[in-house]
């Protein structure tokens, strides 16, 4: 996979970091064992987000699962105004240096995603230092659940 | 589709097939894209004819399964790479060694199978990560911690296994030294269990590391004798508090007496916390008196740089920041001994730091820089690599990953003044700026001197950055030094500066490895082992 060229592919400039555990499955035990493992990535990695309606959305929710246990400890939110406390989550901060206050370096926040860019990142990395996600990080159910919450409309 | 080298495209679709059978079609991945994400995102071998790639993978969910794929890999001879969450990064990742390997994906087995909170351990398989581990000890509401690596979403079993280290205190830093017990499935498709394991319903399995006989763990650390599927770790109690302090002191020759005392410390369990090496004067922004110093024959002498920070107004040449946990009674009573200690070294200046009581709140947790010191894991090592690289900027090429070619050497105030001089010289020769470079205790009795090196998209730069790498190792080997992990694409070289006797070690890899893994079937190549029939053409 050539970077560059996947990069220039995809439709919007997201960038940066990711993360981590637990394994999504289509087998049903798999599955119970995956939901229990995602919950809260990191206590100490802040939410950008207030509830919405779209949450009642299973896939949605299904989504916000698969941040919180994949992409918060990354692209989370942090304590306001330091830039020590931004660099704790790196995908944050590089999408604020990217950025330059353009846009949301938050992804939660952002309004102009899809889930064929969101995909694209995962699937290919962002470029720079966020690496691609296997599918047994991040199953394609998951991914389309992720997808899903990102790009929900609000 | 690539076929694994030297199997036919026919026994490779067999051979796919019947792992399908085994762990369901959706686990075995073998679609060019779904592949290409088992590539190492920071090889720095990127875009060239020798990256190392898989040709499938296959995600087993039990010691079962992977009996069963085993036996399938020794039926068409299909050469398989384990891994276990796939997130070496700076190490190789989940790329094999050999490339047209099978990846033998660990992830989906990421079951917490025991906490044992009268015992104080954690059994795990390969598939739970830092981040999984802390958070069922938090949502249980166990009050242990883990020591994490820099990076948390790794594995304890494959980062343990890798002989990585973190940042609270011994033994439980040491990750390979704060295991006890482990579950493996030898290639043949045999399960062992080391230790006291290998009593049927022990009561000991991760209490005590020894059982009657050898002690056999060590060899499935940085190997390929067979495939770990549970480890017991050892967990700390929480400790009441933290207390942190730092010690200055003003010359350069400080460092000799400076370590003598930390060194004596550590060795007497009154410093049992990471700490880090650190220089006020090395690690000032770089300019033209500071190169030609360094440039030198002899690095520049003592006075030279002694006049240097002089003129600079640099203070300090040496600073470290020790941190005590315990009881806050005791903690403060080692911080005063500690000074007592240091009196011996002139010019010792010390600060009280903060101190801290545990647990921590949230609000306390999302307000600080440090939490890896308290068991918390993170990814924030990442953001030197956003802010512009962890070797600067370089020439404009984007950073794509980093490489750490990190030496062990004494821990000893001469021997960390010949590395810097020795590093200094292997960077300013290869044209690249030296990253990192301090000096930290992660193993018992050594320092870690790390040499960081930017991957970036620019092809005859990470030519230099290999050059490098490899000289780094060379000059480690030539004075006695060796590195205490390595990214796969440099395992045979550095594999074969371990040449005692003739390679006598490598002889004794080999024997283990006809013995254990007859058909090489087993993560070929790793550490530079490889099986009887690639040695000759591979190593």
């Amino acid at each position: 996979m050539n970077r560059a060229a996947s990069r220039v592919a995809l439709i919007l400039s997201v960038a940066a970091g990711t993360s981590v555990p637990g394994t999504a499955s289509a087998d049903p035990a798999a599955t119970a064992k995956s939901d229990s493992a995602v919950t809260a990535q990191s206590a100490w990695s802040l939410s950008a987000l207030k509830p919405d309606a779209s949450l009642k959305d299973p896939l949605v929710k299904r989504g916000k699962e698969v941040f919180d246990a994949r992409c918060r400890a990354c692209h989370g939110a942090y304590a306001k105004g330091d830039k020590a406390l931004a660099m704790q989550v790196p995908g944050t901060f590089a999408l604020q240096l990217r950025y330059k206050g353009q846009k949301t370096a938050l992804l939660e926040e952002r309004t102009d995603l899809t889930p064929e860019a969101v995909a694209a990142f995962v699937r290919h990395g962002g470029g720079g230092f966020m690496p691609a996600f296997r599918p047994t990080e991040v199953s394609d159910e998951d991914l389309k659940a992720l997808g899903a919450y990102l790009a929900r409309k609000r | 589709m690539r076929t694994p080298p030297g199997v036919s495209e026919a026994d490779f679709a067999k051979a796919l097939q019947q792992f399908a059978g085994v762990v369901g079609s959706q686990w075995v991945i073998s679609r060019d894209e779904e592949v290409a994400t088992y590539k190492d995102a920071y090889s720095p071998l990127w875009g060239e004819s020798e990256e190392k790639v898989a040709s499938a993978a296959v995600a087993p969910d039990s010691v079962e399964q992977i009996q069963k794929v085993l036996a399938i890999a020794n039926r068409f001879a299909i050469p398989l790479y384990t891994v276990s969450t796939g997130r070496n990064l700076a190490y190789g990742g989940s790329s094999p060694v050999y490339s047209g390997s099978v990846v033998l994906d660990l992830k989906r087995m990421n079951r917490v199978l025991e906490v044992s909170e009268e015992y104080a351990y954690a059994l795990v398989e390969p598939g739970v990560s830092y981040f999984d581990l802390y958070r069922h000890l938090r949502d249980k509401g166990l009050r242990f911690w883990i020591d994490v690596p820099d990076p948390g979403w790794g594995s304890p079993v494959g980062n343990s296994l890798d002989h990585g280290a973190g940042r609270i205190p011994l033994p439980y830093r040491d990750h390979f030294d704060a295991h006890c017990g482990m579950e493996v499935v030898l290639a043949n498709g045999q399960v062992v269990r080391t230790g006291m394991g290998a009593i049927p319903g022990s009561k000991l399995w991760h209490q005590t590391k020894y059982g009657p006989g050898p002690l056999i763990d060590g060899i499935f650390s940085q190997s390929n004798f067979g495939v770990v599927t549970k480890m017991g770790f050892w967990l700390m109690p929480e400790p009441e508090g933290v207390l942190t302090g730092r010690i200055r002191v003003p010359h350069h020759d400080d460092v000799i007496p400076f370590i003598r005392v930390l060194s004596s410390l550590m060795y007497s369990n009154i410093v049992d916390c990471n700490f880090t090496i650190q220089s006020p004067v090395f690690g000032s922004p770089a300019n033209a008196e500071k190169e030609r110093l360094q440039a030198k024959s002899d690095g520049g002498t003592a006075q030279e740089w002694d006049r240097y920070a002089a003129a600079h107004g640099l203070a300090h040449f040496w600073e470290t920041e020790l941190r005590f946990y315990g009881p806050p009674k005791i903690n403060s009573a080692k911080w005063e001994y500690v000074k007592e200690r240091f009196a011996a070294v002139n010019g010792a200046q010390f600060e009280d730091g903060e101190t801290l009581r545990f647990p921590l709140t949230d609000e306390q947790i999302n307000a600080r820089t440090d939490v890896t010191f308290y068991g918390i894991p993170s990814l924030s090592v990442f953001s030197g690599m956003a802010a512009g690289g962890l070797t600067g900027t370089g020439a404009g090429a984007q950073t794509t990953g980093h490489l750490d070619a990190s030496p062990i050497v004494p821990i000893s105030g001469e021997a960390l003044l010949k590395a810097q001089r020795v590093f200094n010289k292997v960077f300013h020769d290869a044209g690249l700026p030296r990253g990192l470079g301090f000096a930290m205790n992660y193993h018992w009795r050594t320092f870690i001197m790390f040499q960081g090196l930017q991957i970036t998209n620019d092809k005859e730069h990470n030519a230099k950055v290999r050059a490098a790498y490899e000289r780094c190792a060379q000059a480690a080997a030539e004075n006695g030094w060796g590195i205490y992990r390595v990214h796969n694409a440099f395992h045979d070289k550095v594999m074969s500066l371990l040449s005692f006797n003739d390679h006598a070690l490598k002889g004794l890899h080999e024997t283990l490895k006809d013995a254990l893994d007859p058909n090489g079937i087993l993560s070929a190549g790793r550490y530079g082992i490889w099986p009887r029939h690639l040695r000759r053409s591979q190593s």
